[in-house]
């Protein structure tokens, strides 16, 4: 059961973009960790978690989050998440995991920082 | 019924599958709007309460899902949770588990109070107290929410004739519909629901909550629900003795649109003096 759990990848230039849907926790984190691994192996610089449409995050998600920074780190990537609801970005402020990884407000934002001087 | 309260109470008995979690978020969310939390409480409650049942999910038992409890009683002194299972104990469990200790963390510094009980007859029972739920719903009883003392007990009995993997009960009963319908919500894609099968859910569970204010013996109701290929089941009980039979007649008027035409099956038992409602909602787009 996936609920409405979603997950789309989208590559374009050195980009890879992941954008993430719904709620993610114990059932379907799995399925977002699978995502990212297959993103891990494109050729891509930057890895992008869009989660501004996700609406919950528990512990389970935020674990995911610290392993997906410490694997794109591995393979030589970059990684940057966009903000999510309130409760997600809340999750992040209270764990420190905001700290840890780069957040932006949209994916604009962090093309525009790319590019810049 | 002896043991009633006037303060809300909502209390969902189930299994720990990995989707319990979000049943129970179901039930956190209908209440909490419908008794007029304010969003960012409800949310820290919604994030803290998802903790606990993780905890559950993945610690409580070894070898497969077992049975566990989340009650929710709104006191004049604030909002209590309590999340119980009959497993292991959370440390004998997983005692270094990094998850676990998260968990943990998320609970304590998001609820004004969380304790952790290691239960005499077994299991482990979680405390969780949002002092500021207070005052969203005027409450009769003493306060007893996040005293120190232990919480006064609810006789929460399920009636004769209402079981399943999932119960709920709920008082008052105008709590029911919008309880009842996220939980409904939250469970359909487990029967493999389509999307639009989903959003019928809420008319169904809506029909359900309406009759139930009407017709309910006391002013709690319980609620035991199921969720089969393509099927989902609500066995709602203690209703008063006549009341359901005219449930059955599909013919339109000017309401809401009949709930024997919102469903597939409908059945009315007597059972020891009061009347046990069961609809059965089949999702025919996929067949």
């Amino acid at each position: 059961m996936q609920g409405d759990f979603g997950v789309e990848t989208h590559t374009s230039g050195r980009l890879t973009t992941l954008t993430v849907t719904g709620e993610l926790d114990l059932v379907s984190s799995p399925v977002l960790e699978r995502e990212i691994e297959r993103a891990n192996g494109l050729d891509t610089d930057l890895i992008l978690l869009d989660l501004r449409g996700l609406e919950f995050m528990d512990s389970t998600g935020l674990h995911l989050l610290v392993k997906a920074h410490q694997s794109a780190e591995q393979a030589g990537h970059r990684l940057a998440l966009t903000k999510g609801s309130e409760q997600v970005q809340r999750l992040l402020d209270l764990t420190g995991v905001g700290e840890l990884v780069r957040i932006v407000e949209s994916p604009e934002e962090l093309l525009d920082s790319d590019h810049g001087p | 019924m002896s043991g009633e309260i006037d303060s809300p109470r909502v209390r969902l008995e189930l299994t720990s599958r990995p989707e319990a979690a979000r049943l129970v978020r179901g039930m956190s969310s209908g209440a909490g709007e419908a008794l007029g939390f304010d969003p960012e409480l409800l949310s820290d409650v919604n994030t803290a309460v998802s903790e606990a049942c993780n905890n559950v999910i993945q610690h409580a038992y070894s070898d497969q899902p077992g049975p566990f409890s989340v009650e929710f009683a709104v006191t004049a002194a604030g909002l209590e949770v309590q999340v119980r299972d009959y497993g292991l104990g959370i440390r004998q469990a997983a005692p270094d588990h990094d998850g676990l200790k998260v968990g943990l963390a998320l609970m304590s510094a998001l609820a004004d109070r969380a304790e952790f009980i290691r239960a005499t007859d077994g299991g482990t029972e979680v405390r969780l107290c949002f002092r500021a739920a207070a005052g969203a719903q005027p409450a009769a009883e003493p306060a007893s929410g996040c005293a120190s003392d232990p919480p006064q007990v609810w006789q929460a009995r399920v009636p004769t004739g209402v079981s399943g993997d999932v119960v709920l009960t709920v008082s008052p009963v105008e709590l029911l519909a919008p309880v009842l319908g996220r939980i409904g919500r939250a469970l359909a894609p487990s029967a493999g629901f389509s999307l639009d099968r989903c959003a019928d859910v809420y008319l169904v569970t809506d029909a359900l909550g309406a009759h139930a204010e009407r017709a309910a013996e006391s002013t709690s109701i319980c609620v035991a629900l199921g969720a089969y290929d393509q099927l989902l089941e609500f066995a709602v009980s203690p209703l008063r003795a006549g009341t359901s039979r005219r449930l059955d007649d599909r013919t339109p008027g000017p309401g809401p649109e009949p709930l024997a035409s919102l469903t597939d099956e409908l059945t009315v038992s007597d059972v020891n003096g009061h009347e046990l409602l069961r609809v059965a909602m089949r999702d025919h787009r996929r067949s």
